[in-house]
C-alpha cells in the first residue's frame, strides 16, 4: 500500500512533497518531490516537474523528471520532458520526447 | 473509518500538499494539506493530520487538526483528540468528548416551534 495515492477522479493543483511512495491515478499540476518511489499509473496525468528515487510512468507526464535511481516509461506511457537519472528505460509502445542526462 | 477503494485518495503521514485538491472520490489525509478540498466523496482527517483550508465533501471525519470551514451534504464527525476551528455545516454534526473546538455549527435545522410562529 502506497503512502500517498492520488485517486482516479482527483486533481491536485499545487505542490506535493513527501518522504514516502506516491502513486498517481488522477491528475497533478504543479510539482512533486518524494524521497521514495513515484508511479504514474495508466490514466494518470502529471503536468509537473518530478523528483523521486525512482519514477515509473504508465500514464502521461509533461515535465522534467529527476530520479536518484531510475526512470522507466512503460508501454502506453508518455513523457514529454527531460530525464536526469543514471538508469532509463523506454518500453516498446512508450512515447518520449526530451533529452536524457545519465550523468556520465 | 472510510473504506479504501480505487476512487479513494490518500495523502500519507509523511507527505505535504500545498494547493487545491478537487475531484471525485474520497480523500484520507494522514499528513498535512494546506489548501481547499472539494471532493464528491468522504473526507477523513486522521489523527496527526493537519488540514488548513475549506472542505466541501459528502461527509467529514476529523481526528486531527482542521482550520477552515467545512460544508458537507452528509454528516460531520469530530473525534476525541481533534482540534477544529471554523464553521461546520452538514446534515448532522457529532462531537466526541475530548475534542477541542472553536466552531460555528450549522445543521440546517428548523424547529417546529419556529414554523408555528
Amino acid at each position: 500500500m502506497a503512502g500517498t495515492v492520488i485517486g482516479e477522479g482527483l486533481t491536485i493543483e499545487g505542490e506535493l512533497t513527501g518522504d514516502e511512495e506516491v502513486v498517481v491515478h488522477g491528475t497533478l499540476r504543479g510539482a512533486l518531490t518524494t524521497s521514495d518511489a513515484l508511479s504514474v499509473a495508466a490514466g494518470g496525468v502529471v503536468e509537473a516537474d518530478l523528483t523521486a528515487s525512482s519514477v515509473t510512468i504508465a500514464g502521461q507526464v509533461t515535465g522534467n523528471v529527476t530520479a536518484q535511481e531510475r526512470v522507466d516509461i512503460q508501454a502506453g506511457g508518455r513523457l514529454v520532458g527531460d530525464v536526469k537519472s543514471a538508469r532509463f528505460t523506454i518500453a516498446d509502445g512508450a512515447s518520449f520526447k526530451g533529452s536524457v542526462d545519465m550523468d556520465v | 473509518m472510510v473504506k479504501m477503494s480505487s476512487d479513494m485518495s490518500v495523502v500519507g503521514a509523511r507527505s505535504q500538499v500545498t494547493g487545491r485538491v478537487a475531484g471525485s472520490g474520497g480523500l484520507r489525509l494522514e499528513g498535512s494539506l494546506s489548501g481547499d478540498v472539494s471532493v464528491t466523496g468522504p473526507v477523513e482527517v486522521g489523527s496527526g493530520a493537519v488540514l488548513e483550508g475549506d472542505v466541501s465533501a459528502a461527509s467529514l471525519e476529523v481526528g486531527g487538526k482542521l482550520r477552515g470551514d467545512a460544508t458537507c451534504t452528509g454528516g460531520i464527525v469530530v473525534r476525541a483528540g481533534a482540534e477544529v476551528r471554523g464553521e461546520l455545516k452538514g446534515s448532522s454534526v457529532s462531537i466526541e468528548p475530548g475534542a477541542r473546538l472553536d466552531v460555528r455549527l450549522d445543521t440546517d435545522v428548523t424547529l417546529d416551534l419556529e414554523r408555528r410562529r
